[in-house]
């Protein structure tokens, strides 16, 4: 009965997600805000169950250890802010907000097996839960034509991407037999890593494992869906995803196929090294702020990759903490294009014209954020491809660390375009003053900035804990 | 020896009419094509001793998917054009990839044919029903989580702006 | 021990010597074999055959007395030809193919509807050991084998290119997805209770008729059977005056004789279902198993046509109300209630 405990966090999740799905059904007159706040409430109880429940294994397939806690709370406080961002921005569409919340928690439930998960089938299952809602929400708005087209082709590609990982995933359990990670990995220790059948499986999983993560031949659906989805879910899409899916590619390819690194490692630089260039190139001729970001985040799954092609223990642990400074940076950048799509209902470039003078402290938040993006010190984004930056230069990737840097500086250029709209462009003539910014989203800023500034001149903790985690992954 | 045969034959079928699928013009007959392809699919469980699996191949592809295909062909305006452009100018791209797919997957087998040594599964429905609620028993709660979260978002998302 | 009470001893012998034949002639044991499964085949379909107009005549008959009416009284002792009559008309009738259909799907939808009643006839345990297909997942055996009626309906509605067609089309396929929903949930608290699947051992397991043991359950598998053949009070897809005669409209002669045909199959399948797991199937004292599985197989067709002749149709509203929000909900509360009952007796 102990055993059960290891998912009191998934329970607790479990609890609030049923709550979010019938609270209208039972209180109809219930206002929004209490639901929202209730959700809220769920999520730091699910992130004190994370932390006060005891490490262990559950039957081989679940495991509860310090990498799954840190994931998981990379997921929820992305969950947490998505939130608040959406408190308002959602009056806007008036769609439902219970079923919104509901599939929000749906999602973030997925991603927790998947930052637990030790066995392939219910690292699978975790793998749909997380994607399904977030297809789902990205249409949201079936009467914007972006919207629908966004979530038809997120829909089509991911059932595509989740057919190819899926045979991916048989393919490595008929060559080997198993699909708890544990006895795979033991088993292509005894020979079975060589067996064509395993690399064809192989093979087929990184195609999987690239469209969920946004890898360069397999990133078309992403600008689209980035683009269409409401620009909550857009946020919720681009840092919660992207961790759940590194997370998923570190407990397959590092825990249970660490045999055929070689294989995967080299792909996997190719792949980092297309990813990063092809983002930032696509990324500049872009007026659509959110697809400039989609771009942008493109380019950052790429250095990203790295720390997986650097492998253990510094180059996860520097990918964990990319992960956390990711966090703070996107979701700040995209609280100021939430804010003004809120004020003027526009995402285009243009729309930041003199944003300088209509807002200033909007204007210094995007500033920051994108020198963050761009790895500017000291700010998160620099410290975070410091580290990783490091790790893989320690792994002998010379020429994918040339290419990172030179993809950095590369980087800089559309970032510093649309920082050129905020602060030299002047507003257009009668231009309405913003309104003020609701509280909700305000403290979204507040604590966005104050991630940037923390994790850019005091990245210790952090480091420290992302070292510690990562160390027991292989026991 | 009735084994291969039918093995031969099921396989001709599935084949057949899986190209009917992508082929033909006509939306209404791809998705009839669908479900002869299952059916195929679901006689070569069968010839491989799966029932369960083959019954509960019929019950979901053909009474859920092909259904529901059926009803999308009709309600989507299809009724009076059901005439598609059934290729692209992708076709000669798209038939080079399954090509080279066939040949990799075939090249593969040929090289190491699929394990003999693996534990052959008698696969009952009670162990499958034991293993769903022992070692799999999360993954198959957690797919009822799935389930209703799609359920719920397909309908709010069909329902369209007013609620 | 004659072979008429042991059908399982005559359908063996029967093999047994096909295949002495098939050796005799010089040919593989095995293609005895082939040729016992297609005789049997074509005796299940003869069966068929007779059983509908059995069928047939007994409804006439027993609506006409409970209208206070005769029925057919003409062709034959008490109208016994008539169904005969009737089987050679449409067999003899021509068979039109309307102008705007589409021919290929048309033609097809009669024998797909009818193939799903049948293959699932060949699964019902007619007496102890006596099962043309022995499958140990039977009862999941009937429901997958119903399934492709449902697009054989879809596809008749479609082929035809009649809106009345199509509209009878999608609102029976609609309401037999519905009801397929508490239709196989209440075999689930059988199921439980026999822990098998196989039509033989729940037969074998019922010492004491399981429908005393799951009421509920079968209430809603009755309703639920009768919405799935598409029978009054649930024949909203046939409703003349709103739909003429549904998806089997542009039907006539051999091929609309299939759909009739499939009709009653259906409804012995569902009946003689009913029969197996829910009356003991053929367990009974002194007769011999074969012969009470027919009797309380008949008495459940019975409890159907006297349904059709006492109460007035459902709206289409009414009836997916009463299927997704009174039958489901019925069903989920037994599947509990049995699991708790299995729990602590």
């Amino acid at each position: 009965m102990s055993q059960w405990m290891l998912l009191l966090p998934e329970c607790v999740l479990t609890i609030f997600l049923g709550v979010a799905l019938t609270a209208d059904l039972v209180l109809p007159a219930l206002p929004r805000r209490v639901l929202a706040l209730l959700v809220l409430l769920g999520l730091a109880v699910t992130a004190a169950c994370v932390w006060w429940t005891p490490a262990g294994e559950f039957g081989g397939v679940f495991l509860n250890d310090g990498f799954g806690r840190f994931a998981k709370t990379i997921v929820l406080a992305a969950a947490a802010l998505v939130v608040l961002c959406a408190w308002d921005f959602d009056l806007v569409w008036l769609r439902p907000w219970n079923e919104f919340l509901f599939l929000l928690l749906a999602s973030v439930l997925g991603m927790f097996f998947i930052a637990s998960g030790r066995e392939l089938v219910l690292l699978y299952v975790g793998l749909e839960l997380a994607t399904f809602p977030i297809v789902l929400l990205t249409a949201y708005q079936p009467a914007d034509p972006k919207s629908a087209e966004g979530g038809l082709k997120f829909l089509i590609l991911a059932a595509l991407a989740s057919a190819v990982l899926l045979f991916g995933l048989s393919l490595i359990y008929a060559a080997t037999g198993t699909t708890q990670l544990t006895v795979l990995s033991e088993r292509l220790h005894q020979g079975a890593a060589s067996s064509p059948l395993l690399l064809m499986g192989l093979l087929f999983l990184l195609a999987g494992l690239g469209f969920k993560i946004v890898l360069a031949p397999f990133h078309t659906w992403a600008p689209d869906a980035y683009e269409g989805a409401p620009t909550p879910v857009t946020v919720f899409m681009s840092v919660a995803s992207k961790t759940a899916g590194f997370v998923l590619a570190v407990r397959i390819l590092s825990v249970g196929l660490p045999a055929v690194r070689g294989t995967w490692g080299a792909v996997l630089a190719v792949l980092a090294a297309v990813t990063m260039t092809l983002g930032n190139l696509a990324a500049i001729p872009q007026q659509n702020i959110k697809r400039l970001l989609a771009y942008s985040s493109i380019a950052q799954a790429g250095y990203m990759v790295m720390g997986l092609v650097a492998f253990k223990p510094l180059g996860l642990s520097a990918l964990l903490y990319y992960l956390a400074a990711y966090l703070f940076t996107n979701v700040a950048a995209f609280a100021v294009v939430i804010a003004l799509e809120r004020a003027t209902g526009s995402v285009e470039i243009e729309a930041y014209y003199g944003l300088a003078e209509r807002s200033p402290r909007l204007a210094l938040l995007m500033l920051l954020a994108l020198l963050s993006l761009a790895g500017i010190p000291p700010l998160a984004g620099f410290t975070a491809k410091f580290y990783l930056f490091a790790a893989v230069y320690g792994q002998g990737y010379i020429w994918l660390v040339v290419l990172a840097v030179l993809n950095s500086a590369l980087s800089l250029y559309y970032y510093l375009r649309v920082i050129r709209a905020i602060y030299i462009h002047q507003p257009e003539e009668n231009t309405p003053p913003l309104p003020s910014t609701p509280w909700p989203l305000s403290l979204v800023m507040a604590v966005t900035l104050l991630g940037i500034l923390l994790l850019g001149v005091y990245p210790g903790p952090i480091v420290e804990a992302a070292r510690v985690v990562v160390g027991p992954l292989w026991f | 020896m009735s084994t291969i045969i039918g093995f031969y034959l099921l396989s001709a079928l599935a084949f057949v009419s899986g190209l009917v699928v992508v082929t033909t013009r006509n939306l209404l007959h791809a998705v009839l094509a669908l479900a002869v392809s299952s059916l195929a699919v679901a006689g070569l469980m069968l010839t491989l001793a799966a029932e369960f699996l083959a019954l509960v191949l019929i019950l979901v592809y053909i009474g859920a998917v092909v259904v529901i295909g059926v009803f999308a062909v009709m309600l989507t305006g299809h009724f009076d054009q059901p005439l598609v452009p059934a290729s692209n100018e992708l076709k000669p791209l798209g038939a080079a990839t399954a090509l080279a797919f066939f040949l990799l997957i075939s090249g593969v087998l040929l090289i190491q044919p699929p394990a003999r040594e693996l534990p052959l599964f008698e696969m009952t429905v009670e162990q499958i029903g034991r293993l769903l609620l022992t070692e799999f028993v999360l993954p198959f709660e957690l797919v009822s989580v799935l389930l209703l979260a799609a359920m719920v978002g397909a309908i709010v998302v069909s329902k369209g702006k007013e609620d | 021990m004659t072979y008429i009470a042991e059908p399982a001893q005559l359908v063996l012998w029967l093999r047994g010597g096909l295949q002495q034949l098939a050796v005799w002639a010089g040919l593989p044991a095995v293609w005895g074999d082939w040729l016992g499964t297609v005789m049997e085949i074509f005796s299940l379909f003869a069966f068929c055959a007779v059983l509908v107009m059995v069928l047939v005549y007994a409804e006439r008959k027993i609506a006409g007395h409970m209208q206070d009416r005769l029925g057919p009284m003409r062709v034959g002792w008490h109208g016994v030809l008539q169904v005969v009559a009737d089987t050679i008309k449409l067999i003899f009738k021509e068979s039109e193919v309307p102008a705007q259909a589409d021919r290929c799907v048309y033609r097809a939808a009669p024998y797909v509807v009818f193939l799903a009643g049948f293959l699932a006839l060949l699964a019902l345990p007619l007496d102890k050991g006596v099962l043309p297909v022995h499958l140990n997942v039977g009862v999941i055996y009937i429901l997958a084998a119903g399934t492709p009626g449902v697009v054989g309906i879809l596809m008749a509605g479609w082929g035809s290119g009649n809106k009345y067609s199509l509209l009878g089309g999608l609102r029976s396929a609609a309401q037999m997805i519905s009801y397929e929903v508490p239709l196989v949930l209440s075999l689930l608290g059988i199921v439980m209770l026999g822990r098998s699947l196989d039509l033989q051992q729940l037969v074998a397991a019922q010492t004491v008729p399981f429908v005393l043991y799951q009421p509920v359950a079968f209430i809603v598998f009755l309703i639920a059977a009768v919405a799935e053949t598409n029978r009054n009070p649930f024949d909203i897809p046939e409703a003349e005056s709103e739909l003429t005669a549904g998806f089997h409209t542009e039907y006539g002669g051999i091929r609309f004789a299939y759909f009739f045909l499939a009709e009653y199959v259906k409804m012995f399948v569902f009946s003689a279902l009913a029969a197996t797991l829910f009356l003991g199937g053929w367990r009974g004292p002194v007769l011999p198993g074969w012969c009470w599985f027919f009797i309380k197989t008949g008495g459940m067709l019975f409890l159907f046509f006297w349904f059709r002749w006492t109460f007035p149709r459902l709206r289409a509203d009414q009836l997916m109300n009463l299927g997704w929000k009174i039958l489901t909900p019925l069903a989920f509360l037994n599947i509990i209630g049995t699991a708790l009952m299995l729990m602590w007796l």
